[in-house]
């Protein structure tokens, strides 16, 4: 009999055989759950037994205790206070890019409103091309007192448009950390503007939305709907929907008949609450 | 600590150690002074974010994208924050998103190419799991895959008649060598109880496998 081999190895390999049958992984929101000890017995011990044969998953749970206890992992490098600003620096300008979507979804609501002929440009866009265009003229004509005027409206119009609201909804269980109420939507008169997240929505180069009531009938479609840079699909919400709680489903363009890709629950109020 | 009077860079620790939420959040919700407050709820967390991601195995630049993309998130979602857990949790699962999706995204651009894992290379052709699996690699001729396989079966009724709990701390020691501690984090036990259950379960096991394993001291 040859010398006696050490536990590990074929402990391994059992448990190496054991992981092939490995059911889906939790989600964060779920191991925040398990966490917090908010997870029934039954799922508890799945999940321990998941975690003691997934080691992305088990890693996954010790770096919740790392954010949990605000102690980054000693093997990582730390990082220069130098670096730590010039990421701040690098941030910044992205954040400013997304601190005014309202503009966007307003010049979207308003080219809807127009009759949405053409392509869609954005009014910024729209905007440079008249600032050139207004200095040439002021240039070449000299007309004082009319690029005056020009340029006044056209401040005019780059103002952010606060009249539309903007309503954010998250996915059902795409952000629990954030909000798991039901984002409530004060009625259709004003046609507010819909950003669905796509947290966790795969990327497809065009989706379709649906909206159904609460009878689970189909009441209206959204179609050619596209990924914004901000991670969001808009759309202005019609008039004349009625109240109460509702679902938009959201597909891949020409992939109804299959299961949506993600689902969004609202409730729609017969009265504007503010 | 006061909102405006404090270096970000030099103090990088929670302003609330009460496992409250954190005050630059608060003011942040309240739209008091909102950029300073998302630049030091930023200063305060990006070295947190950016090691998670270093841990995943991304590289600094990819890690800078990442921790870049974690804070935009926290940027937009930060008004839908309910306090009610700790910031540090949420920014967690926010993190943790990314990641899966980053993965998910990478294997979507690889789904051309099957995922091959080492195990199912090293179990060539015909492998199709059953005890004989684990005697695979040993390569001693007859009596030793026989020995390996033996072995093996020893271990896993040994196993399986200890406490499922038991069962798993010894998993995780053996199989990952983790210390107590992280391994009563992951079982959300006192260490005190993994320790306990690691040194029952080396009693049993020792009866049991003294004769097909050398170290049984895990």
């Amino acid at each position: 009999m040859s010398a006696k081999p050490n536990l590990q190895p074929t402990l391994q390999a059992l448990i190496d055989r054991d992981r092939r049958g490995l059911a889906e992984h939790p989600t964060p929101e779920e191991l925040v759950d398990y966490h917090a000890g908010e997870l029934p017995a039954e799922e508890q011990d799945d999940l321990r037994n998941h975690l003691v044969l997934c080691h992305d998953c088990a890693d996954l749970l010790l770096d919740l205790v790392s954010f949990a206890e605000f102690t980054p992992p000693e093997q990582t490098p730390s990082l220069a206070d130098g670096e730590v600003k010039n990421a701040w620096q690098n941030l910044q300008p992205r954040l400013m890019a997304r601190e005014e979507p309202l503009p966007a979804v307003a010049q979207l609501a308003e080219w809807r409103r127009e009759g949405g002929g053409g392509d869609f440009v954005p009014r910024r866009r729209l905007m440079q091309a008249y600032a050139i265009a207004a200095t040439l003229l002021v240039g070449v004509v000299g007309l004082g007192m009319w690029a005056g005027s020009l340029q006044k409206s056209l401040q005019e119009a780059s103002k952010p448009r606060i009249d539309i609201p903007v309503v954010y909804i998250p996915p059902e269980g795409g952000t629990r950390g954030g909000d798991d109420e039901t984002p409530v939507i004060a009625g259709t008169k004003n046609r507010p503007v819909i950003a669905l997240q796509l947290i966790e929505v795969p990327e497809h180069p065009e989706y379709s939305a649906t909206l159904f009531d609460g009878t689970g009938q189909a009441v209206w479609e959204i179609p050619r709907l596209h990924r914004r840079d901000d991670e969001t699909l808009t759309f202005e919400l019609k008039d004349g929907l009625q109240p109460g709680k509702c679902e938009i489903r959201l597909f891949a363009s020409g992939g109804k008949q299959s299961e949506p890709l993600a689902k969004y629950p609202l409730i729609i109020s017969a009265e504007k609450s503010h | 600590m006061e909102p405006h009077s404090t270096s970000p860079s030099s103090d990088p620790s929670p302003p609330s150690g009460d496992g409250s939420s954190n005050r630059w959040v608060e003011q942040w919700q309240q739209g008091i002074d909102p950029e300073e407050s998302f630049r030091q709820i930023f200063h305060q967390y990006y070295r947190l974010v950016f090691s998670f991601f270093v841990k995943k195995g991304f590289s600094a630049e990819e890690c800078n994208d990442l921790a870049q993309e974690t804070f935009l998130r926290v940027y937009k979602s930060l008004g839908t924050f309910r306090r009610e857990s700790r910031f540090e949790t949420w920014l967690f699962q926010i993190s943790a998103n990314i990641y899966r999706n980053t993965l998910r995204a990478q294997s979507t651009r690889k789904r051309d190419a099957p995922e091959v894992s080492l195990t199912d290379l090293t179990d060539g052709p015909g492998g199709g799991g059953g005890e004989s699996d684990v005697a695979q690699d040993e390569g001693g001729g007859p009596l030793e895959d026989l020995l390996t396989s033996e072995r093996s079966r020893m271990l896993h009724e040994a196993l399986q008649d200890l406490p499922s709990q038991m069962r798993r701390c010894v998993i995780l020691r053996v199989d990952r060598d983790l210390k107590y501690r992280e391994i009563a984090d992951l079982m959300r036990v006192s260490i005190d109880t993994v320790k306990a259950h690691l040194f029952q379960a080396r009693q049993l096991l020792k009866v049991r496998l003294a004769d097909y394993f050398a170290d049984l001291n895990f």
